[in-house]
């Protein structure tokens, strides 16, 4: 389960790209945020990933506080960014072994350190996934862009975490690797996964999403269920917000 | 985890084409610079053995001549082949109270691959070659795995930012220690199938330091490269950084200190101690004049093979006043010659001191650390100039006091001489014996050295001994300078773990 509480994340120019973001999202669901460019999404997904530090609010998951134990919080998540850029030098099975042999979770009281990933085996983790066999051992160079989406879910895989954050993954992908991946994460939160993915593709949104969440101004500032988006026109509201938030632009 | 990184890190370094190359035109240089310098070194042994055999045929034939010349001559060292170090002359020339100040050449040849100031040897190529090859391996280890990436999937992982920064440095380091550590140890190993008689402890822990610093200084340009590589997001930009910095630390940083501060300390002081080791010298040589109309003169003298200009015999109007010349040059020359060597071992220690000088100005500065660290411990330094300067001048304390304990010191230089009783012939007796013919005098001279009834007596000796470091010594000499290897390297490391802190990794 992820809960956010009160985020915010203002930078050193003064620019309030997180404003007291609170979210939270169930085990098993799949969490979608939408906005425009500069919304806020992509600055949650970084301070999840404790690529950057909030200036306040927390994020728990699974219990675990990003503010209080950030190292282990990182064995509770998995990131997919848009281009899954891997080591090019490496075949597919070499740079799952490599993400799968640093998978490992760092003793802390009462428990020993022990890594989930080896109780996968990796090569049927890649045909899970959906990688033809004779791509296994080939280079990640003459890999199309849909394959290396592949073995960034196959890492996020063996991993093991159980929160996934995909930061518009389907972007770029052709339709049969869109249809392809979009299986993959239905089958990931079937398994119990929770996933929270930004995303400009309302339709994609709206076709996977339990709950959307619309992002502006840093600010979340609306949530919607499937159950109440069935009778709701989605591509309607988020247009309406992004129009408002042209006009009060304008305004200013 | 650190080791499944270390591997990774050490795979992908392997699987670059752009290292692959690298590391082909390291070992090629290696090896060239290492046979061009065995040949060199054969060709000093050679010269060498030459040195001492003359020295020994000299003091074999002192019968003959009369006058004893024996000579300090150092071995060739054979860690010239990986520093060239101080160039110094061999043969140090071991006279009565004559100074012991500078070395000379016997029968050394100039090899045209080292002429002055281009030392062409392994050290050249680690200061110059292997500190370009790493930080063109490390300039884009951080940067470049950003800019690939791979870094922000690396920081969703348990691992802290030191960590990556270890697997970073230790991943450069192995790999360049390796790709050094081989060909290294197999020169070494080559050098001991080539040289039997070469192997020694102190061969040993010479190597095994030379190679310990090496690895600091491998050390050191691995976390500068990371370094830089933390500084910018853009590669491209970290490679002017890195060629910039090596173009600062190779080039510019030695050079304005050979030409702008070394000058200003030369000038200042040097040649303030070079006057005074001028002077000393002027007010001995004036007092060893003022003693010289005590010589009878020189004349021809006839060895066997041809004739010397030299002094043999003191004559019959001489021979009065010798106890009192002897005791004169004793009390009063001789001192004087300490004085002399005094100023010059000034001078010299100026010079090393304005070296450590340097090791502590430069102490950032791994190219010049490792320069003069390796002299010392290669044993080529002005550090052990002097050390041979010391050793052939205890020599020459003994030989004078054994000569004027067994009484063949007669002139300022050592002389074989006949025992005192047969040591007198009338000057101008001989003269007019041989119509004022010098070469004939010689003739003379050699019948009177050759006939039984005045058998010579070469006084017995020891040799020169070339001085020894121990391990203590060794590493007394380079503790001080090793320590702040480390501390540079310490301080480093805190900056490019506290750069990489604040390292925006999205």
């Amino acid at each position: 389960m992820l809960k956010i509480t009160d985020l915010s994340k203002r930078y050193e120019d003064g620019n309030l790209a997180l404003d007291n973001l609170c979210l939270e999202i169930r085990r098993g669901k799949i969490f979608t945020l939408l906005g425009a460019n500069g919304a806020g999404k992509s600055t949650a997904i970084n301070i999840i990933c404790g690529f950057i530090p909030p200036t306040g609010g927390d994020v728990w998951v699974d219990e675990i506080s990003l503010s209080e134990n950030p190292l282990l919080l990182r064995c509770k998540i998995a990131y997919l960014s848009e281009n899954v850029m891997l080591y090019d030098n490496f075949t597919g099975y070499q740079n799952l072994k490599f993400f799968a042999d640093i998978s490992k979770i760092p003793a802390t009281k009462g428990n020993k350190a022990t890594n989930p990933a080896m109780k996968f085996n990796l090569i049927k983790v890649l045909r899970d996934v959906g990688l033809q066999d004779e791509f296994i051992h080939e280079n990640i160079s003459k890999y199309s862009k849909g394959m290396r989406q592949k073995i960034g879910i196959a890492i996020a895989l063996v991993k093991d975490a159980p929160m996934l954050l995909l930061d518009e993954p389907f972007s770029g992908l052709d339709p049969k690797a869109s249809h392809d991946f979009q299986a993959l994460l239905y089958k990931l939160r079937n398994d119990g996964k929770t996933i929270l993915m930004s995303t400009h593709d309302i339709f994609r949104a709206k076709e996977m999403a339990d709950v959307v969440g619309i992002m502006q101004g840093g600010k979340l500032v609306m949530t919607k269920t499937r159950t109440e988006l069935e009778s709701e026109d989605l591509n309607r509201i988020y247009l309406d917000y992004i129009e408002e938030r042209v006009v009060m632009e304008n305004e200013e | 985890m650190l080791k499944s990184l270390l591997e990774h890190e050490l795979n992908n370094l392997l699987k670059s084409k752009r290292i692959y190359t690298t590391v082909i035109m390291f070992l090629l240089l290696f090896v060239s610079i290492f046979v061009v310098r065995v040949i060199d070194y054969q060709k000093q042994v050679n010269q060498y053995i030459d040195d001492v055999l003359q020295n020994e045929e000299g003091l074999r034939s002192a019968e003959n001549y009369s006058f004893i010349n024996p000579r300090a001559i150092q071995q060739p060292i054979v860690f010239s082949i990986y520093n060239d170090g101080f160039k110094i002359p061999r043969v140090l020339n071991i006279q009565y109270y004559e100074p012991i100040i500078y070395a000379e050449s016997l029968n050394e040849e100039d090899n045209i691959f080292f002429i002055d100031n281009n030392q062409l040897d392994i050290t050249f190529l680690i200061t110059f070659f292997l500190s370009l090859f790493i930080l063109l391996i490390s300039y884009d280890s951080v940067n470049g795995e950003k800019r690939v990436g791979t870094l922000r999937i690396l920081m969703t992982y348990p691992l802290k930012r030191q960590t990556f920064i270890l697997k970073k440095m230790f991943g450069v380091f192995f790999f360049v220690a390796i790709t050094f550590t081989i060909p290294y140890v197999i020169s070494f190993v080559s050098i001991i199938y080539m040289f039997v008689n070469i192997l020694s402890i102190n061969f040993l822990l010479s190597a095994f330091f030379y190679w310990l610093l090496t690895m600091l200084f491998i050390l050191f340009f691995s976390l500068l490269g990371i370094f830089i590589s933390c500084c910018s997001t853009n590669p491209n930009r970290s490679l002017v950084y890195s060629l910039l910095v090596w173009i600062l630390f190779r080039i510019v940083l030695p050079i304005s200190w050979d030409y702008i501060i070394y000058p200003r300390l030369y000038d200042e002081q040097v040649l303030h101690l070079r006057t005074i080791q001028g002077d000393k010298q002027y007010e001995k040589t004036r007092v060893e004049f003022d003693v010289n109309p005590h010589w009878s003169g020189n004349f021809i003298q006839y060895s066997g093979e041809g004739f010397y200009n030299s002094w043999v015999f003191a004559f019959k109007e001489t021979m009065d006043g010798r106890d009192q010349l002897l005791r004169y040059m004793y009390d009063e020359v001789y001192p004087l010659t300490f004085e002399v060597e005094q100023a010059r071992d000034d001078v010299i220690r100026y010079l090393i001191n304005t070296e450590n000088v340097k090791n502590w100005v430069f102490f950032f500065n791994p190219i010049v650390l490792f320069n003069n660290l390796s002299m010392k411990i290669t044993g080529n330094s002005r550090g052990d100039y002097l050390r041979f300067l010391h050793s052939a001048r205890e020599l020459r304390n003994e030989l004078v006091s054994l000569g004027i304990e067994e009484g063949w010191l007669l002139d300022y230089r050592f002389n074989a001489y006949v025992p005192e009783k047969y040591n007198v012939l009338d000057y101008d007796v001989l003269y007019e014996q041989v119509e004022g013919d010098y070469e004939r005098m010689g003739e003379f001279v050699h019948e009177f050295i050759g006939d039984d009834r005045y058998e010579m007596r070469l006084p017995v000796f020891r040799r020169y001994e070339q001085p020894i470091y121990s391990f203590g010594e060794i590493f007394e000499r380079i503790f001080v300078y090793l320590v702040l290897f480390v501390v540079s390297i310490v301080v480093l490391w805190v900056m490019t773990w506290r750069k990489f802190l604040k390292y925006d990794v999205r």
